[in-house]
């Protein structure tokens, strides 16, 4: 599904990404894990070509986004990403922020995508709140709208970028109940976390990544009872 | 005195000539910020044509007095046009008015707009992108929604200095409402009352307008 080879990222003299390589297959979950600015946003960000590769390929269902010619908006159109300050659209109401797309990308009646809407917020337990503006939303609530948001284009991949980092502690589990939701689903799932347990529970691989590169990918068994590289070791013990 | 002047007729004269300043005003609003996004995208792509474009257009609006903008295309305009193609044609002073003011509007209005979308900031434009829209897409729905309710504050001062600004047609002999308060001076050999009377009706705009965006100001807040 995501085929990762050899992907280098520069931000001016920064070497953040220093040679990925990782293949996700379908269905499968994914969760990130590392210290800050290791790479694990930016990884993500590749993904979805929010960030331009320096080097390498990432390869979507078959198609080479950092190839020039690639259309990016229709590959954007199957893979969501969920940011970690929801970036919410605040001049619309909670059923506009989730109606824009399916009607202007795919063509989707007002009235069919706004059922759609409605049918996710169902989902994820907001229905009540379809006519508010995101402003009068906490910030799980604001979550759930932006994961319900990407799923109205109905992606095969679903990309999170620390979704609970910017959340008060009460409203984490909300969130991520949503997210297991999805995974009971079989979505196709990569997730930069700090939230280890949610990790444990949910990844199929834990990758974790220091320093631009990943330096350990393993069952979340292994990653946590019995990590192999010295700097997992140091990391896992840092934060159990 | 004051009767003799400010009889019913001239009162509706000068009333008639305020109109049209208002005229001059709002479509110099529309055309600058019409001008003002086009503006506004150029400054902010990355295509260096747009750019440059933008960046030369605002220079030389800016760097230029309004009333030599005026009088050049009022003037200058049907010289160079009959000097290519020998056939001469008079412009309205109401028409190039309008126009001047506006692309003249349009040079500042792509700088507020600028500010405007850069104050949105790229949130905004990675989660609309994210989406599967498009760049223009995401700025046509997204991006300048938000821009513009940025800007309401600084877009009234503009509207404001356009009314003011409108007199300056009064130049061209575009019988707005300056002019008109200098025809009635003539006529009654007394310029402090109709010139007075004048300043009335601009202050009664000024401040109807000042009241009516702060209120629509309130009402989007509440959002």
């Amino acid at each position: 599904m995501i085929e990762i080879k050899n992907l280098h990222k520069k931000f001016g003299n920064l070497h953040v990404l220093k040679g990925i390589d990782l293949n996700v297959a379908e269905g499968e979950i994914i969760c990130f894990i590392g210290p800050s600015g290791s790479g694990k946003s930016t990884l993500l960000r590749c993904i979805n070509a929010l960030e331009e590769p320096d080097e390498g390929s990432v390869i979507i269902k078959g198609v080479d986004i950092a190839h020039p010619k690639t259309d990016m908006d229709r590959v954007r159109t199957g893979v969501g990403f969920v940011f970690q300050n929801f970036n919410l659209f605040p001049h619309k109401t909670v059923t506009e922020n989730i109606t824009l797309a399916p009607m202007k990308v795919l063509d989707k009646s007002r009235e069919e995508a706004t059922a759609t809407a409605h049918d996710l917020l169902r989902k994820v337990g907001l229905l009540d709140k379809k006519d508010v503006y995101p402003s009068k939303l906490s910030g799980g609530q604001k979550q759930r709208v932006a994961i319900a948001r990407s799923l109205a284009m109905q992606p095969e991949i679903m990309l999170f970028d620390e979704p609970t980092s910017a959340l008060d502690p009460e409203m984490i589990k909300e969130v991520l109940e949503v997210i297991r939701l999805l995974a009971h689903q079989g979505m196709t799932m990569a997730i930069v976390t700090h939230e280890m347990g949610f990790a444990r529970e949910i990844a199929h691989r834990v990758a974790i990544m220091d320093d631009g590169r990943l330096i350990e990918i393993d069952t979340p068994e292994n990653i946590f009872t019995n990590p192999k590289h010295p700097r997992t070791q140091e990391f896992i013990s840092k934060i159990l | 005195m004051w009767a003799t002047i400010l009889t019913a007729d001239n009162l509706w004269f000068l009333v008639i000539g305020a109109l049209v300043s208002l005229a001059l005003a709002i479509g110099a609003l529309i055309i600058g910020v019409i001008l003002g996004t086009f503006g506004a995208i150029g400054r902010i792509s990355k295509n260096p044509v747009a750019k440059g474009l933008s960046y030369i257009y605002i220079q030389i609006i800016r760097g230029t007095p309004m009333l030599l903008q005026l009088l050049f295309l009022f003037l200058g305009l049907p010289a160079i046009y009959k000097a290519l193609t020998g056939n001469s044609f008079a412009p309205d002073p109401f028409v190039v008015g309008l126009i001047a003011m506006g692309i003249n509007s349009g040079a500042y209005t792509t700088e507020l707009i600028r500010s405007g979308i850069i104050a949105v900031g790229n949130d905004q434009l990675e989660a609309g992108r994210s989406l599967g829209l498009s760049y223009s897409q995401t700025m046509r729905f997204i991006i300048l929604p938000q821009a513009f309710r940025n800007i309401i504050p600084p877009l009234v001062s503009e509207f404001i200095v356009l009314i003011k600004d409108s007199s300056l047609v009064s130049v061209l002999g575009a019988a707005e409402l300056l002019r008109r308060s200098r025809i009635l001076g003539t006529r009654y050999f007394n310029y402090v009352i109709p010139l007075l009377a004048a300043s009335a009706l601009y202050l009664v705009m000024t401040l109807v307008i000042s009241k009516l965006a702060g209120r629509l100001e309130k009402r989007l807040m509440n959002r």
